[in-house]
């Protein structure tokens, strides 16, 4: 009985002992195991030489996968588990067929073919999440220790690699489209800095890659947006297309190419991520210059016609008070006031072929004898002198001048008979340094005899003080027996000039 | 009458060799003896390691068979077929089939 009492208390302890020894393997006490080995006793250690390298295939990118000769998935790390989509404990212990396209079964049975070695590569489907086809390229790369029958692998996930190719193709193809496009077109990234212009762009602007919109575009100046609240700055415009609105048309300043200032209608879009997230922008511009400097250009004539009309009316208003003062009848006003009208019309007909710029002396001399030379061609001779440029005023009053010259002459003078004739020419008299003046001479020859005048009438005050006063010249009328003769001498300034 | 499914739970070390050894030879044995009526769920220590305090386990590859009852663990590389084949009761199973 006491043999059987120790009996009990040895084998209590020898319980306690054990269960105190498992007690400090589970509390991690201890950091190693001795077992019997095919020579002796051999030392486990919990973490040895070879945790590291554990750790990197526990960690790496890359599945691992240790599969037996008939497909069982013996080991998998994490990476297999997030590119099966699955969690590990599904995945071990089955078959990799399963998570295998069947289209790709050939292929692995022929990697799995005994016997087993590294080196074999191919490129298979697996199902992934969701049964997603993930390509992928697997390549057996260790054999486990002696007696099991089983090769390790890396399979390299390549859809990523196969986004990046169709990204970089996707980008090429954007990348022709932009620089094929007609339209100024620039791509802005989420932070409003220029990444990409189309080759029209770079030629109204010049390149601003890298730079940002708010340094390329000044102002707007003009706000013609579609929605209802008009952006008051470009900031605005980018800021709504970087948030995913679009802004169409509105006018902007920008330094054009050759760093003059240029006025473009700006739209602005967002670019769109796969996940139709704003991730950028895209800004095309239309180069409005020319219509704006039209635009300039019409106002201003709008302008200069309203003053021009105001003061041809003022001259038509003191050429019909002065002719009816002189005139001493009805028709004779009527004729009179008809023929001034006419060479008034002639005069501006000129200026108006060069857009009210100026006039050339010929023109303005030989216009106004036009109604006189139908019939007496050959009786008036014009000589012609050096080109001489006219300002309108100044072309209009020389136009009239001598209408009334011609007048004067078919009327009193050597155009009133049938032998009279009348010589007109211009020159440059005085030194070519300075004071040089255009002198005009009108000289009657073979006329009736001549008289000066009893009184003075408009024609002649025209001729006397309003050449002389416009030019700030000298006119002198001399009624000489063998003909009448005016002289005008006409400083260049800027109304007259060469 | 169908007889009850296994379920079966094994925990290993990674990629180390007995662990190895302990899926495929479970593996094998299942689908020679229980065709298809079984599911096995393959647990690694090393990536989970709080598994280990969870249910128990002292050491890597260990088995434990859930269902039918009993429950019975097994720790080894699962090479010993006849000691398997007698912990997860298949020998009467067997006979009586």
């Amino acid at each position: 009985m006491q043999d059987k009492d120790a009996e009990i208390a040895e084998l209590k302890n020898r319980l306690s002992e054990m269960e105190d020894a498992l007690q400090a393997i589970r509390g991690g006490e201890v950091d190693a195991f001795v077992m019997d080995g095919k020579t002796g006793k051999q030392v486990y250690t919990l973490r040895g030489a070879d945790e590291s390298y554990r750790v990197l295939v526990e960690r790496m990118h890359e599945s691992a996968v240790t599969v037996s000769s008939d497909g069982t998935v013996l080991y998998g790390n994490t990476a297999l588990a997030i590119l099966l989509g699955k969690p590990l404990p599904q995945i071990v212990g089955g078959s990799i067929f399963d998570f295998v396209s069947p289209g790709s079964h050939a292929a692995l049975r022929d990697m799995l073919q005994p016997p087993l070695k590294p080196g074999r590569r191919r490129e298979l489907i697996f199902i992934g999440a969701k049964d997603e086809p993930c390509p992928a390229l697997m390549s057996t790369a260790l054999l486990p220790a002696d007696g099991i029958d089983a090769v390790t692998a890396i399979i390299t996930d390549l859809r990523e690699q196969r986004r990046m190719i169709e990204l970089s193709a996707a980008e090429r193809f954007a990348r022709s489209v932009l620089e094929q496009a007609t339209e100024a077109v620039i791509v802005c990234d989420g932070g409003g800095y220029v990444v990409q212009m189309s080759n029209a762009a770079e030629g109204l602007l010049r390149d601003v890659r890298g730079m940002h919109y708010s340094d390329v575009f000044h102002q707007v100046v003009d706000a013609r947006p579609d929605d209802m609240a008009p952006p008051a700055r470009v900031s605005d415009v980018v800021g709504a297309a970087l948030q995913g609105k679009t802004v169409r048309n509105l006018e902007v300043t920008a330094n054009g190419q050759q760093e003059e200032f240029r006025f473009f209608l700006l739209s602005a879009g967002p670019l769109l991520n796969s996940h139709d997230q704003p991730m950028g922008c895209i800004l095309t511009l239309t180069n409005v210059s020319d219509r704006r400097a039209a635009e300039t250009r019409q106002r201003l004539l709008m302008d200069e016609l309203n003053h021009r009309v105001k003061n041809t009316l003022a001259a038509v208003q003191s050429i019909a008070s002065h002719t009816g003062r002189s005139a001493p009848s009805i028709d004779a006003f009527r004729h009179d006031f008809g023929g001034r009208l006419l060479a008034l019309a002639r005069a501006h007909d000129l200026l108006t072929q060069q857009a009210w710029h100026s006039a050339m002396l010929r023109d303005v001399l030989r216009g106004a004898l036009a109604p006189f030379l139908s019939d007496r061609r050959e009786r008036i001779r014009i000589i012609d002198g050096p080109r001489i440029q006219l300002t309108p005023n100044a072309a209009v009053t020389l136009g009239m001048g001598v209408h009334e010259l011609a007048t004067n002459a078919a009327k009193y003078g050597a155009l009133s008979n049938t032998a009279g004739r009348v010589t007109l020419g211009w020159s440059l008299e005085g030194p070519a340094a300075g004071g040089q003046a255009v002198e005009i001479v009108w000289q009657e020859s073979d006329g009736p005899p001549v008289k000066a005048p009893q009184r003075r009438g408009f024609g002649s005050r025209l001729i006397e003080r309003g050449i002389a006063g416009e030019f700030g010249g000298r006119v002198e009328m001399d009624y000489r027996p063998e003909g009448f003769c005016c002289t005008a001498r006409l400083p260049l300034s800027e109304k007259a000039y060469l | 009458m169908r007889d009850e499914p296994y379920r079966l739970h094994l925990y290993v070390a990674g990629n180390t060799e007995r662990s190895l050894r302990a899926v495929r030879n479970i593996r094998r044995l299942c689908d020679e003896r229980l065709h298809g009526n079984y599911s096995l769920e393959v647990f690694d220590l090393y990536q989970e390691p709080q598994l280990a305090a969870d249910v128990q386990v002292l050491a890597a590859p260990t088995l434990i068979k859930l269902l039918p009852l009993p429950v019975r663990r097994l720790v080894g590389d699962l090479a010993n077929r006849d000691k398997v084949v007698a912990a997860l009761g298949l020998a009467a199973r067997t006979a009586l089939s």
